[in-house]
């Protein structure tokens, strides 16, 4: 099997990478390119535990191939948080809420969420909802997560007056 | 002098409880030990373990359910270049037998199948590819035999036996006071049937674990709830002295019961033990969901006599539930069924018969509630249906039955004060009229419902001992290192224990760091289940702390000159309660421990004040506490698809004191989302003992979109001497009252009685259009 | 994963050269929501993996000659959007809004969903309902095709090995036409169709039907047109009454379709919730409600 080459832009650096074809993009990220933060909990695009931001939307790595991230750019929760090595408001949100428990879909959730703050800084409580029913969560009920993406959005500046 | 019961709402926080007033740390919302590694994605979970010349582990599991190996090929397997053993039963040095309460299951079948996906040989290769080419290289012929699928078929006389010579698994019967007599005097008899399914954890995670053995010394990392029961079998499976074997969990995605049993531990230990190498398993979604154990199905007949006042006089109730091949946990939870049958009610009568069979369906073990979410969706859906009978309010009717302190329980329990039902009954009540609108439906088509569960809970094992430990030591620096063998799951036990020590030692929560469930560094725990963390591993983290300061009061006592009765340890600094300006810092006193050459240890054990359970009648003090709770539920169905919205939950738990008040909360929100999914969606579906839905499009969790408005409500009820600063538990009472509360509301939106759960969209549709 | 070669096109032409060449033993990847799963859990182990996703040509929505046409690789967020679906498709736009999760509409794109043909796929039901035909490209040539000739059921769309689905098109609607279309899912989001009901309607200057088209999803094999219910549709005026007037006629056609099935018990009364639904989003859409 020929191996190939993967330009693209992981966490805010361009990496070139000789890689195996034949891996899901979730395989290629932990175990070549060392982002342990992208979980796997199903393998079908059901939990959203192995969601990475493609290209400012939020995908599950699991159903992509290593070869289409070719040209784009990635971010897993490793390039996430600020250059200082402080948390993001995200983050922080999810810390003061008391968001996370088993921890295992945080990863996940963070970037849900960055997907949506990003694109639409106002969100309002239905839009959050919205955008974080793909990913699953059965430690908390969802509650404190939604509240710190409520948070998030307000600690950014984009509380909907 | 009883204990003054507070209510801690939600958005109320900062007025806070002479409970937590008097609490330096304790109580407190702290950010728990494991968030930050858990937001910045470098919390490291089993599968995210690698070692130098790791190899990759999988299980070779049969595809029938009942029946004999007649032959097995392992050939073609072992002629791939790359794969490196293909081991079986004959290979196991020692024990091959495991099981939490009794050793029923084979790590690797050496007599007979008795579930589809047992496990039949283990292999390691040096690629994860290579090990699904060996696992699909291997062949295997089957004698197949008539697998049990049915409690029906299994108490048949002439049907296969699973084990031994009966299929009854465990009976089990208890009798408080004279039912017959009695129902004979009730103005009123409600009699009904209930049924529960057969469910999956759903933990996010798949169980993973990774083994190295090296230097004579095996080492399992693994996702777990109870390192110290992995130890001992692996370590009875290898014939190893116990000391010889270190399991370790490994940050933990989620568990809720079904990470209790045995997973990935003995077969990656096998794995490495022949082959010298480091292996890691990580099992995927559907080996996970179709091996590990599942909520046992149960189906319950009660009859239930009152007064005409609502006071219920006498409670009968037939349990039947199918513990599928191996008993796990199954034990346990027909044991806490049976005491917790009749509900947090005081009611002098009580008759219970609960059976269990063997039958060849998946393994049923321990799930968030062993057996007690089960019976409160029949006494609750008995207490709802008496109210509705009489005209009664239904947290009216709770409150005239309910515990209080001094009441006897079914087992003849006299209870102490820790008991804040009534408490949790009135807060629902209260918050309900403060926040939810009238119960009327937001369009034509849609019925609105409005439901009520409770429950209690007792805390830890049921009747047996269940001990727990604790190692502190307070460092030079008034830093302190503790050390416990509870397994934090993502409860957040590991900071409960950190608070429970700061607030012992009068140090900040900051300053201590906790080892937990490492078997090399940490005393027995026992399992994370039971909600009995907080209560046992707290209580033995609180006198650990204790004992590291005796020592410290000592040396204090003599500095200052105050009597060891006379000193408080508080925020850093240790001063007398009568004059708090004679005072020394942490630091100042530890610099005296080293003048003095001390050290400032201690190490606590705590057994939870119990008695065996009479076996004649089940009379005994199973549980030291009992954690309580009362829910309501806000929805609506849409009678034109049979969906359910389901809009508002009330959820009211006394948790004696809350260590973590967010944490807690925490639990209460994710307990009643499960709950609801319990009530509505969710179903383990199996044909002919194979499980045909263990994936997540299959098995339907709740979203975000799904999931209600929450309003958590913390009541504290002192709980009097017992547990560390009167802590109880909540993890599982957090799931239970939920369950009956859906039903009902459901229940009342359509005036149908359904009484077996899920009730799906299919069931609300076929009801509606019966009528 | 078994080993494949990896292809990524960056052209339709490039890529159909590449499917005549491999024709024998390849898959195609478009957003992967279904074929990379089935790839991983070894259901199909192809030799060449046909990326298209790179294909930007294939990504874009338009109306021409009356025509409303829609790239292949237009995944259901562009859908949802998109101000021309937003405004003139709100029945495509109800479709695209409740298929899977955030994730899943970010990747899956309708040529995936049309190629999959699932019995419980989203979009089929209302390509149909809107009287879409697909284009599908070889190196040979090009068809088209209707949706309804193209899609015989799961695993049995009529695309041959050497040709790719490039566009799915339909009529734009006029502004006396409306669709609705309603999808009963288990639970807000992740859901699948458990059934699904669209509806054409074009009407008359007076308010009455003209012309209908009645479509029943996860029912068959494939989207169900319903003539019976289509005809007695027809010369209705345009009332919640009148409409609500055929609900039976959905049962008797469930009832009819699936009738030994155990899920028909189900269906033949979700049915009506669900037509009644889009009813009302018809007449919302004519203004008459």
């Amino acid at each position: 099997m020929e191996q190939i080459t993967i330009r693209f832009n992981l966490n805010g650096r361009d990496v070139s990478v000789q890689a195996d074809p034949n891996k899901r993009l979730v395989d290629f990220l932990r175990e070549d390119m060392g982002m342990l933060s992208v979980k796997e909990g199903c393998g079908e695009g059901e939990c959203g535990a192995c969601t990475v931001i493609y290209n400012g939307e939020a995908v599950t790595s699991c159903l992509m191939l290593a070869g289409q991230v070719e040209g784009g750019s990635v971010i897993t929760l490793e390039g996430v948080g600020k250059e200082n090595g402080e948390l993001d408001e995200i983050q922080q949100a999810f810390v003061e809420a008391g968001a996370v428990q088993c921890g295992y879909c945080t990863p996940g959730m963070i970037l849900s969420a960055k997907a949506l703050l990003d694109r639409n800084p106002k969100a309002t409580h239905e839009e959050i909802r919205r955008a974080m029913s793909g990913n699953l969560c059965r430690c908390t009920g969802y509650s404190k997560i939604i509240q710190a993406v409520e948070m998030a959005r307000d600690a950014k500046g984009g509380a909907a007056v | 002098m009883k204990p003054e019961t507070k209510v801690l709402e939600q958005e109320k926080l900062e007025v806070t409880s002479a409970v937590q007033a008097s609490h330096a740390v304790l109580g407190k919302s702290v950010v728990k030990k494991d968030t930050m590694e858990k937001v910045r994605g470098t919390a490291r979970f089993a599968a995210d373990l690698e070692m130098p010349n790791m190899l990759y582990g999988g299980v070779f599991r049969s595809t029938i359910t009942a029946g004999y190996i007649k032959s097995f090929d392992p050939s073609a397997a072992l002629a791939i270049p790359g794969v490196a053993c293909v081991l079986t039963s004959k290979d196991i040095p020692g024990k091959n037998r495991i099981g939490i309460i009794l050793k029923d299951e084979p790590i690797l079948v050496d007599d007979k199948i008795r579930r589809y996906g047992d496990a039949i040989a283990v292999v390691a290769a040096e690629t994860p590819d290579l090990l699904e080419d060996a696992l699909a290289a291997i062949r295997v012929e089957y004698e197949e035999i008539e697998p049990v699928l049915s409690v029906e078929r299994a108490a048949q006389a002439d049907a296969p036996k699973i084990h031994g010579d009966t299929n009854v698994h465990q009976s089990k019967h208890l009798e408080h006071g004279n039912v017959d007599e009695v129902f004979a005097k009730c103005d009123i008899i409600i009699e009904n049937d209930y049924e529960t399914p057969m469910l999956s954890h759903m933990f996010i995670e798949p169980d993973s674990g990774l083994a190295s053995y090296e230097n004579g010394i095996m080492t399992v990392y693994a996702s777990t709830q109870n390192p110290h029961y992995d130890r001992g079998e692996v370590a009875a499976m290898l014939n190893f002295p116990n000391n010889r074997v270190s399991s370790v969990q490994v940050t933990t995605g989620g568990g809720f019961g079904g990470k209790l049993d045995i997973s990935v531990q003995c077969h990656a230990a096998l794995l490495s033990y022949y082959t010298n190498r480091p292996v890691k398993m990580v099992r995927s979604r559907k080996e996970s969901t179709m091996v590990s154990s599942k909520r046992h199905p149960m189906k319950m007949h009660y009859k239930t006599g009152a007064t005409k006042d609502g006071k219920i006089l006498a409670v009968e109730a037939t349990l039947l539930g199918d513990t599928g091949a191996y008993a796990s946990y199954g034990p346990a939870v027909i044991t806490r069924a049976a005491v917790h049958a009749a509900g947090p009610y005081e009611i002098p009568n009580v008759r219970v018969d609960a059976t269990f069979y063997y039958t060849n369906n998946p393994m049923a073990g321990a799930f968030r509630g062993f057996g007690v979410p089960q019976v409160a969706v029949a006494h609750e859906g008995q207490m709802n249906a008496l109210a509705k009978a009489l005209n009664m309010d239904p947290i009216d009717i709770r409150i005239l039955n309910a515990h209080r302190p001094g009441s006897m329980t079914a087992t003849g329990q006299v209870l102490d004060d820790g008991v804040g039902f009534v408490q949790c009954l009135e807060a629902v009540k209260k918050k309900a009229a403060e926040v939810l609108p009238p119960c009327v439906p937001t369009a034509p088509h849609k019925r609105r419902g409005r439901g009520y569960g409770a429950m209690y809970y007792g805390i830890g094992n049921t009747g047996l001992p269940n001990p727990a430990g604790a190692f502190v030591e307070v460092l030079p620096d008034a830093s302190v290192n503790l050390m416990v063998g509870c397994a934090d799951i993502g409860q957040g036990s590991t900071s409960a224990m950190a608070q429970i020590a700061a607030e012992e030692l009068g140090l900040e929560y900051e300053d201590i760091r906790v080892t937990a469930a490492n078997t090399q560094v940490t005393p027995e725990g026992g399992a994370t289940s039971a909600s009995r963390q907080t209560f046992i591993s707290g209580s033995a983290t609180m006198l650990a702390a204790r004992m590291a300061k005796a020592t410290l009061a000592e040396v204090a006592s003599a500095y200052l000159k105050v009597p060891v009765e006379g000193l408080v340890f508080r925020h850093r600094e240790i001063f007398s309660a009568a004059d708090p300006t004679v005072k020394m810092t942490y630091p100042e006193l530890m610099g005296e421990m080293k003048r003095l050459g001390k050290l400032a240890l201690g190490c606590g054990s705590y057994n939870p004040k119990t008695t065996g359970l009479n076996p004649a009648d089940m009379f005994g003090i199973p549980f030291e506490v009992y954690s309580y709770a009362a829910t309501l539920v806000d929805l609506e169905v849409d009678t034109e698809t049979g969906l359910v919205d389901v809009l508002n939950v009330i959820s009211a738990h006394d948790v004696g004191t809350a260590v973590n008040h967010q944490a807690v909360e925490g639990q209460i929100e994710g307990g009643v989302v499960m709950g609801t999914g319990f009530a509505l969606l969710e179903k383990i579906e199996t044909k002919d003992g194979r499980i045909t839905n263990p994936v997540f499009s299959k098995y339907l969790l709740a979203t975000s979109m799904d999931a209600p408005t929450i309003y958590p409500i913390v009541v504290e009820s002192g709980n009097g001497e017992a547990g560390p600063f009167g802590a109880k538990g909540v993890g599982e009472p957090a799931l239970i009252p939920t369950i009956p509360a859906t039903a009902d509301a459901v229940e009342n939106a359509l005036n149908i009685r359904f009484g077996k759960l899920p009730i799906q969209h299919l069931d609300i549709m076929r009801e509606l259009n019966k009528k | 994963m078994k080993p494949f070669t990896y292809h990524a096109p960056r052209s339709v032409e490039e890529a159909l050269s590449l499917l005549e060449q491999h024709q024998a033993s390849c898959a195609v990847v478009a957003g992967g929501t279904d074929v990379v799963i089935e790839i991983n859990e070894g259901v199909k182990r192809p030799e060449h993996v046909i990326d298209i996703s790179k294909i930007s040509e294939l990504r874009y929505v338009k109306e021409e000659d009356g025509l409303v046409k829609l790239g292949a690789l237009d995944t259901f967020t562009s859908l949802e959007r998109h101000p021309y679906v937003q405004e003139h498709l709100p029945a495509l736009y109800e479709t695209v809004i409740h298929v899977g999760s955030p994730q899943i509409r970010n990747l899956g794109t309708i040529g995936g969903n049309v190629v999959n043909a699932s019995v419980a796929g989203d979009s089929p039901t209302v390509f149909l309902t809107y009287g879409a035909e697909v284009v599908l490209k070889s190196t040979r040539g090009e068809r088209i095709m209707t949706i309804e000739e193209f899609n015989q059921g799961p695993g049995n769309c009529q695309i041959r090995p050497d040709e790719l689905l490039t566009e799915v098109r339909f009529p734009a609607p006029g502004k006396d036409e409306a669709v609705g279309y309603f999808k009963i899912g288990k639970r807000k989001s992740l859901a699948i169709v458990v059934l699904a009901v669209s509806v054409y309607i074009k009407r008359t200057a007076d308010n009455r039907v003209e012309d209908a088209r009645v479509i029943l999803g996860a029912v068959s094999k494939h989207p169900m047109r319903v003539p019976a219910l289509e005809e007695a549709l027809k010369g209705l005026p345009l009332t919640k009454e009148a409409l609500e007037g055929t609900l039976p006629l959905f049962t008797d056609a469930v009832q009819a379709a699936i009738a030994n099935r155990p899920s028909v018990v189900y269906k033949r009364e979700g049915v009506r919730g669900a037509a009644r639904r889009c009813f009302d989003q018809i007449l919302t859409q004519f203004g008459l409600m």
